[in-house]
């Protein structure tokens, strides 16, 4: 990310973090959190994605950048609360606290997001919160209703694609399309323009999603999706397509009531190969991918205002 | 085409080494043009690289 994006970023949340008096622990722990996306050089990327379309829009930096802090705090938080769902990535900070305090935390967080809409904006425009709070609101009910669905999911023997993919839109992709909407909204898009950008966020959301998905299907040492029953593509796709004694062999599985041993690993990545869940994958990832890219190309903006955007989701070829 | 259909398509053309074959029979003016072109790109880039695991090669891990 560029320094001086990440900078101001940083200076905003310091600047929300001081005038909140919290306690050093609290402070402590939103700092390691923040900082938890280092390594992957992937730090602030909710409020790059905002600012991004803020940008394509024709916005300010400094009109988009209190919603842009104001979508990483509030993805942060989401990410704590789908960790303990999930109880998953143990390696984070927010994962190696009492699960209690990772829950105090997550709150916090989704609470200082509203708030830095309120600090960072107090003199510019007194309808910030106006506009952008409900904006984060449905992304907060949107979201949990999905998370909500997805521990239901995993309790049933069977999905269908269709129920997949309305639940990845509620899950991952109402966060994406809540940072472009906050943006392109920031940046004085009008209403359909907004609707368009809001569009291509969930198409985004959904293409990380599947990718993930397809990535921790098929690494069973980093993560156990398979044995939790977790409601992945490649497993959902397996559970629709397979026919006869491959069916039953899956379900097996799925059961666990065998040992997943690296006899049972090998078989189901072979599985997966042999049966085209990974070609789905990327046929469906393709598939949102264009649409995204569509979306983004017919936005009636100067080109070179929506260049970033583009580069995001062009075709490879 | 519905996300089951095109499962099942996708299902058919891995088990059928002649690739194409299900797509002639299934009338082909069925199938929306650019669906069609998307999963021929990804069978033929996937035996191009001649690796399917290597997922990685998916962009957007990180949006930038």
């Amino acid at each position: 990310m560029n320094f001086h994006i990440e900078q101001a970023v940083l200076a905003g949340i310091n600047k929300i973090l001081a005038q909140e008096q919290l306690s050093s622990e609290m402070k402590s722990m939103i700092e390691a959190s923040l900082n938890a996306d280092c390594e992957t050089g992937e730090r602030f990327k909710w409020a790059h994605l905002t600012l991004m379309c803020c940008e394509c829009v024709g916005g300010e930096f400094e009109t988009g950048l209190p919603g842009a802090i104001a979508m990483e705090l509030a993805a942060l938080a989401a990410d704590i609360f789908d960790d303990i769902q999930d109880q998953d990535n143990d390696e984070l900070p927010w994962r190696q606290i009492p699960t209690e305090n990772a829950l105090n935390l997550a709150i916090c967080l989704s609470m200082l997001g509203y708030h830095a809409l309120v600090v960072l904006s107090e003199d510019k425009d007194k309808n910030f919160l106006e506009k952008i709070g409900p904006i984060l609101s449905k992304m907060w009910i949107t979201a949990s209703d999905g998370q909500y669905q997805e521990i239901l999911f995993d309790t049933r023997e069977q999905i269908s694609l269709d129920q997949y993919f309305e639940l990845v839109k509620r899950k991952s992709g109402s966060l994406t399309a809540c940072a472009c909407k906050i943006g392109a909204t920031l940046g004085g898009a009008s209403e359909s323009l907004v609707l368009q950008l809001e569009q291509f966020g969930t198409s985004l959301g959904i293409m990380s999603q599947i990718r993930n998905d397809l990535h921790d299907f098929l690494h069973f040492e980093k993560k156990n999706d398979f044995i939790k029953n977790k409601k992945t593509l490649p497993y959902v796709y397996l559970l629709n397509v397979l026919k006869g004694t491959t069916a039953e062999k899956f379900k097996e599985l799925t059961k666990g009531l065998k040992e997943f041993g690296d006899e049972e690993q090998n078989y189901l990545r072979q599985l997966a190969v042999d049966e085209g869940a990974i070609h789905y994958c990327r046929v469906m990832y393709e598939m949102f991918r264009e649409k995204s890219w569509e979306n983004i190309r017919t936005l009636p903006v100067p080109e070179k205002q929506k260049e970033k955007m583009i580069r995001l989701v062009e075709p490879n070829v | 085409m519905n996300n089951e259909e095109i499962a099942e398509l996708v299902h058919e053309l891995v088990k059928n080494p002649k690739g194409l074959l299900p797509l002639e029979n299934k009338a082909l003016e069925e199938l929306k043009t650019k669906e069609l072109t998307l999963i021929n790109r990804v069978f033929s880039g996937c035996e191009t690289s001649g690796d399917i695991l290597a997922i990685d090669t998916l962009p957007l891990g990180f949006w930038i």
